[in-house]
């Protein structure tokens, strides 16, 4: 009996091989659980799912430890890098901007990020707009809006990459093969082509759309920036009307949140439940995330503005006057006052994004923003050191500083008072963290374009085409919305508008951003420039003379670096900590083109920016 | 650390940190309260007073004071008063036990025999809660059922628990010693933060609060049919199944404070892995006279498959008691899912002919497929030849007959194909996921996000090694010595490799066929007899390696070389610098800055020069001198791989004793030491292996202050000799044994890992595997260290009755 069952089984491997290796298919590859481009990307549903990871990819850039826009405020006169504990952050850009260096690191800069994630949102566009055609729509208008929304991805890419790095190779189509021979295009060329693409696009992506996809709106707003940095101050003012009278400011309190003690209409307008209210006119464009939304544990939706923005008061040297550690994130087992809990109210700072003097104090005047909701001068709004509490377990029963407010400590260092000793805007970096111990800022959604910010574009055409008065009355929007005084028309200077731009936009707006495309616009449009004795500006030599480790410090090369060291108070003034001293050059108006693009780029020649190592080796574009 | 090492390492960080004007301003602030020279100890208390006091206060104060300027938290200074100080290192390691038992039982008749083993393998590690248990059973069956065919099958199975928890043993490296270690007090604050501070975490509190199960159950079988054929043909037939499954069950319980929020997690990973094979083979042999034939044909397929399954959720409030096995409990379920599907097929022949069995021709060709391949270039073909000569059976060898035993020669050349990347690297990919939205409603909700995540490469293709082998066999003096001598050639062309791409295109690299790689090497063993007494043999094995690889071709790209004036003078190959592939270089050849030491004093205004160096940083070499490091600074250093190996095994037996020693080395071969720029870890914050440090005083060359700016990659000379094994084994007497009925009976002692010399790395075993994070935007792939090599002793009994 058993003897038989073996005959078969033997038998019958011998056939199966026979039949397999017969089979013509029987080497084809097959992905069970990958989707292939080619059958995925073939109508407006596939389509929408690619425009879903352009939109993904833009969310990353206000994400996360170190989110990169950290870097762009960092690279301004708003705010310099706090960490003090370790070597590899950017403090000296000097050190800190090299093509070679790390430029894409959580400990280092995220200047590379911006290459990088830039051409890879250019990517997922691309991949959109290459198979445009060959996709099947519902009609013309399905296909025009899917169309139009790739453009504006690609353009808010390009018009990043134009301003960090000035020129830059341009891609617009998908690659299915590799290419090693990309050149470095004309900037004012790709902002061009930009601009068409982005009149496509705002006249045919929808108006409503759900939050967190691409608006018309959005595409307006990026048209304006468009418009703006081709000095088309017209077309952007015309389309900036059409936006806010779409789009009116939140002008009253609303949300649950309204009759909320020690708040304002600022705490309204900044707070995750606004961001999901229907009746919130302002918001244009929006990047989502949400607690307990993406179930794949993913740290990179938490915004952790907190961990990033508030000051290091868990300092071992955060000390009581009579120097004992003064501050804690567990509190004594029985303490029952929640106002001690400086964890749960504030996040546990660790003061990377370190404000400078400009932005915590000059900008916030006695007299014309005594009243101003977003400012320092409200005590809601803002918290100081002194407003937080000692709260150590250990003070508590034989310490009588336990429960008292702050007093900073006699003997702190330069370098501690950098990290762990500024004022914070609290109504903006404060979100609930609610699953993690340590409260760094949970999933929230965020702004990207809002009205008030057209408002401001508006008043800054207005500034360009000398007309002072219309500029006040659309600074003044916004102003007087969020309780400041209106300022006169002969006030109005690029500086009070940069200014305004800093009170209302702050870890909103790529600040370093528009301070080179203000600095680019100066060079075209030759307007002098008020706040800086009449200056013109040259576009020749933007970034100064070059060469390898020139790093040039003079003022009136570029409106940018002449901003940055005359407002900031750590720039160029000779403040030092233990890994460096804060510095900055003329040539880092645009930021190094990472080595690796280059050196793998065998055939072709992209070039490096003026000022950085291997702009020898670069070509005529 | 000890305690004293430690306040050492922490002062000379905090003085370095606050640097010269602050010490002068505030003297001695960071020197122990008792031992305050030229200071007096009121003022040197008042320093952070807000208000001065005036009378000094007890010593216990000074001392809190001086340790928290020292940065020292609250429970480590609570510790050092109490003078409780705990080894962190002791608490994690541990002299692991390890049992492995075996029973089988065997059986031969005319027409069948059988063999039928258990085994149980229960091993700790050297990391306390680092074990597994392994239940394995093995049955192998063969029968012949008439005088032409056989079958039979061979089959395993066995269970394997891989369900331990291992102490998070790299954060006792990172606790001061006056840490809390109070786990056991459950209305301490400092339970899972033993300093209070979020960086170092008692190695063993998250896991109280873990709750594992890692079953991998493994099913093989090899069912075979052998057919004897009149005039030497034989076919045999195979087909050999494999099976696992594990389950991996993994809770964290939301009791754990730092969990809490999340209210306790879950997951759930299920994953069979089903591969088959069938191998159909004729053979046949024959002999005419002086001539003898040996012919094989082979045919090949083969399947792999897997299924897997991960189920996780979160957030129970609380209800979490029932641990992974109630998980629809949990109010956040989230499902994945990953098949995998590949197949291939081979052809063989081979013909093996010898005349006289002196002069011996064995040719081959084989023909392979792999689905990796499959969009154009699935099959590869793969022949070979190889020729040997017994020289020594020949007439004219006779005079030498009386010191050569055996000497043959061999000569081969062959073709081998390597098939060695993920089954989907040619093909294009989409990376799904979800992402979230907002609509009218205020409701948010997910909606699926694509992205093509990989280029496709249908042109990949098998990557081939040709390889010219040399050889010689010999055996002297009545087979007191033996040995041989091999040397070879080997030409790799189409490496399969991720070639960088210009990132811009939206790829880092493509899988793809790189040009040429060269391979030489030379191998010597030999063999000797070296006592052989009737009590006392001595046996002793060398063997000695040595390999050397270049790449002579990449892709193909040719670029313009320049001179000086930038006049093209001609052209040359383009190197892939991104990956470090230089032509004319051996792959494992580091290419970086030249670190020439360290800063010293006095070097401020240069060292400064390169991203705000420091004395006491790193010094690397600006090579072109032009102030700033950039590629051009790069030069060509050492060797990842071993220049040469060498193995050396001796066997001593006396009487019943007999004792084995094996030792072996690998020789020139380097491996990153970053961790000697003494910046790995927050030095405010924790603590760090005992090691040297450069301080003003102490002015060393190859180790750097404590939190020192790295800005290059320091390397280090990996040799060493290791003693990896000492095995002593006793045979008991037979007439002992006789009289308890047993066959045979052994005991064996052996010690592995017994001793190494690295005369030059200082960061613990140098062959501690260890791994490197690969960083997108930096191909200085980082290396960490693994945990350490145990040295285990081993104690065993076998009997056979």
């Amino acid at each position: 009996m058993k003897k038989s069952i073996y005959i078969q089984l033997s038998l019958c491997s011998a056939l199966v091989v026979f039949l397999a290796a017969c089979s013509k298919d029987w080497l084809k590859p097959d992905q069970l659980s990958k989707y292939d481009p080619n059958t995925t990307l073939i109508n407006a549903q596939g389509m929408y799912f690619a425009l879903a990871a352009c939109e993904r990819n833009m969310r990353h850039e206000y994400y996360g430890d170190n989110a990169p826009i950290l870097t762009e405020i960092m690279q301004s006169e708003i705010a310099v890098e706090g960490t003090t504990d370790k070597a590899g952050p950017q403090v000296n850009m000097d050190a800190a901007l090299l093509p070679d260096a790390d430029l894409n690191n959580v400990n280092t800069t995220k200047v590379g990020w911006y290459w990088y994630e830039g051409y890879k949102g250019i990517k997922y566009a691309n991949t959109v707009i290459s198979r445009i055609d060959t996709a099947v729509f519902k009609d013309e208008n399905e296909k025009n809006a899917v169309l139009g929304a790739a453009y504006f991805h690609r353009a808010y890419r390009y018009f990043k990459l134009t301003h960090q790095f000035g020129n830059v190779p341009f891609l617009d189509r998908e690659f299915n093969d590799p290419k090693y021979d990309f050149y470095s295009y004309d900037r004012w060329s790709i902002l061009e082509r930009m601009k068409s693409d982005l009149e496509f696009a705002y006249q045919w992506v929808p108006e409503k759309v759900d939050r967190g996809r691409t608006s018309k709106a959005a595409c307006g707003v990026l048209l304006m920036k468009v418009c703006m940095a081709l000095t088309d101050f017209d077309r952007a003012i015309t389309i900036g009307n059409e936006i806010v009278a779409k789009h009116p400011l939140m002008k009253n309190r609303f949300t649950a949140n309204q009759n909320k003690p020690n708040t304002n209409l600022m705490f309204d307008l900044h707070s995750v439940e606004a961001k999901l209210d229907g009746s919130n006119t302002e918001g244009l464009m929006y990047v989502v995330a949400y607690p307990q939304v993406e179930l794949a544990d993913n740290p990179n939706a938490r915004i952790q503005t907190m961990r990033n923005a508030v000051p290091f008061w868990n300092s071992a040297n955060v000390k009581t006057p009579d120097g004992r550690a003064g501050t804690s994130v567990d509190l004594a087992a029985n303490e029952t006052d929640p106002s001690l809990n400086i964890n749960e109210n504030y996040g546990r700072g660790i003061g990377r994004l370190r404000s400078t003097w400009y932005f915590t104090n000059e900008i916030w005047r006695s007299d014309k923003e005594a009243n101003d909701m977003r400012g320092i001068l409200n005590t809601d709004s803002w918290r100081k050191m002194e407003d937080l509490k000692y709260n150590h377990p250990a003070l508590k029963s034989s310490n009588p500083w336990y429960g008292k407010n702050l007093i900073k400590p006699v003997n702190m260092s330069i370098e501690d008072t950098i990290r762990c000793w500024y004022s914070w805007p609290h109504y903006k970096v404060f979100v609930p963290d609610p699953l993690v111990l340590q409260k760094a800022g949970g999933e929230t959604p965020w702004y990207i374009y809002r009205s008030a910010e057209v408002f401001l574009m508006m008043a800054e055409c207005y500034y360009w085409k000398n007309d002072l008065a219309q500029a006040a009355v659309n600074l003044n929007e916004v102003r007087t919305r969020a309780g400041a005084s209106p300022i006169a028309a002969g006030d109005v200077n690029i500086g009070e508008i940069l200014d305004e731009r800093a009170r209302e936009l702050y870890y909103e707006e790529n600040r370093h951003i528009e301070l080179v495309r203000i600095a680019y616009t100066y060079t075209k449009t030759k307007k002098p420039c008020e706040i800086f004795g009449g200056r013109v500006y040259s576009l020749e030599n933007i970034s100064g003379p070059g060469g390898i480790n020139s790093n040039v410090k003079q003022m009136g090369v570029n409106f940018w670096y002449d901003r940055v060291v005359s407002k900031s108070n750590f720039y160029n003034h000779g403040v030092k900590q233990k890994f460096g001293e804060y510095k900055v050059s003329v040539h880092h108006l645009l930021w190094p083109v990472p080595a690796n693009a280059i050196n793998t780029n065998t055939k072709g020649v992209i070039n490096q920016n003026i000022g950085y190592p291997g702009a020898e080796k670069n070509v005529p574009r | 650390m000890t305690g004293e090492e430690f306040l050492d390492w922490r002062y000379d960080y905090v003085a370095g940190k606050n640097g010269e004007a602050y010490l002068e301003q505030y003297p001695q602030i960071f020197t122990d309260p008792r031992k305050l020279t030229n200071v007096n100890q009121l003022g040197w208390y008042n320093y952070d007073q807000k208000t001065p006091v005036t009378s000094l206060p007890e010593e216990n104060e000074l001392l809190r004071t001086w340790l928290s300027r020292l940065e020292l938290k609250v429970p480590e200074i609570d510790n050092y008063l109490a003078n409780n100080v705990t080894n962190w290192q002791d608490l994690v390691f541990q002299k692991g036990f390890q049992q492995d038992y075996t029973a089988s039982v065997s059986n031969k008749n005319e027409n069948s025999n059988y063999y039928f083993s258990l085994n149980y393998v229960d091993r700790e590690g050297i990391v306390v809660g680092n074990r597994f248990t392994n239940f394995r059973t093995r049955l192998n069956l063969e029968s012949k059922v008439t005088s032409f065919l056989k079958v039979g099958a061979n089959t395993n199975f066995a269970v394997r628990d891989e369900g331990f928890l291992q102490a998070d043993w790299g954060q006792s490296a990172i606790i001061s010693p006056y840490g809390s270690n109070n786990l056991d007090d459950t209305g301490s604050l400092y339970r899972r933060l033993p300093t209070g501070d979020a960086t170092p975490v008692n190695p063993f509190h998250d896991n109280s609060y873990r709750d594992r199960k890692d079953m991998y159950n493994t099913l093989n079988s090899s069912i075979y049919g052998i057919i004897t054929l009149p005039l030497g043909f034989e076919f045999q037939s195979n087909f050999t199944p494999s099976f696992v499954w594990r389950d991996y069950y993994n809770h964290e319980s939301s009791k754990n404070p730092q969990w809490a929020a999340n209210g306790g997690s879950t997951e759930r990973t299920n994953e069979k892995t089903y591969n088959w094979q069938i191998d159909n083979v004729l053979r046949w042999k024959k002999r005419f006279d002086d001539h003898n034939f040996e012919v094989t044909l082979l045919q090949n397929a083969e399947k792999g498959q897997s299924w897997r399954t991960v189920s996780t959720t979160s957030n129970y409030y609380g209800a979490d008691i029932l641990s992974w096995h109630r998980i629809q409990a949990g109010t956040n379920p989230y499902n994945e899912s990953d098949d995998t599907y590949r197949t291939g097929d081979a052809l063989m022949a081979r013909l093996f002919y010898s005349f006289k069995d002196k002069y011996m021709l064995t040719a081959s060709v084989r023909r392979d497929g792999y689905s990796a391949f499959g969009t154009q270039n699935p099959r590869a073909t793969f022949p070979a030849i190889a020729f040997a000569w017994d020289f020594t059976e020949e007439k004219f060898m006779k005079p030498t007959s009386d010191w050569l035993d055996y000497g043959k020669l061999r000569l081969s050349w062959g073709k081998n194909g390597n098939r060695d990347i993920g089954q989907y690297e040619a093909l294009s990919d989409m990376t799904s996921g979800l992402h979230p939205y907002i609509d009218e409603q205020g409701n948010v909700y997910l909606f699926p996000q694509l992205y093509v995540n990989r280029m496709a490469n249908p042109a990949l293709m098998w990557e081939s090694k040709s390889s010219y082998n040399i050889g010689l066999d010999f055996s002297l003096f009545k087979r007191r010595l033996s040995g041989s001598i091999d040397a070879y050639t080997a030409t790799t062309l189409d490496l399969l490799v991720d070639r960088a791409l210009p990132e811009i295109i939206g790829f880092n690299s493509v899988a793809a066929n790189l040009g040429q790689l060269n391979n030489k090497g030379f191998e010597v063993s030999l063999n000797g007899n070296i006592i052989q007494k009737e009590n006392f043999g001595w046996n002793s094995g060398f063997i000695f390696m040595i390999n050397r690889r270049k790449i002579v071709k990449l892709y193909g790209d040719m670029i313009d070389v320049k001179d000086a004036n930038g006049n093209v003078i001609g052209q040359k190959e383009a190197d892939d610098i991104k990956n470090r592939w230089f032509i004319g270089r051996d792959p494992d050849q580091f290419w970086n800055y030249e670190r020439v030491g360290v800063w010293q004093v006095g070097e401020e205004d240069e060292a400064g020069k390169y991203e705000d160096s420091a004395p006491g940083d790193f010094k690397y070499k600006d090579q072109n001198g032009d102030g700033a490091m950039t590629d051009a600074d790069r030069v060509f250093l050492g060797y990842k791989s071993p220049r040469f190996r060498w193995t050396w095994r001796n066997d001593f037996d006396y009487k019943r004793l007999s004792l084995s020693i094996f030792i072996y080395s690998n020789w020139g071969q380097e491996e990153q030491f970053n961790r000697a720029a003494n910046n790995s870890v927050f030095p405010d914050r924790a603590t760090d292996y005992i090691q040297p440090r450069w301080t003003p005083d102490n002015p060393i060359n190859d180790y750097a202050r404590i939190g020192s700016k790295n800005i290059g990659t320091n390397y280090v000379e990996r040799s060493f000799i290791r003693l990896d094994n000492i095995s002593l084994s006793y045979a008991i007497p037979q007439t002992f044994l006789n009289k308890v009925s047993i066959q045979s009976a052994r005991v064996s002692a052996a010690v592995r890992n017994v001793a190494f010399w690295a005369p030059h790395w200082k960061y613990g075993d140098p062959e501690s595997g260890g791994f490197r994070t690969r960083n997108p935007n930096d191909n200085n792939n980082e290396y960490t260290p693994g945990q350490p090599t145990p040295r285990t002793y081993n104690l065993s009994l076998n009997v056979t009755l």
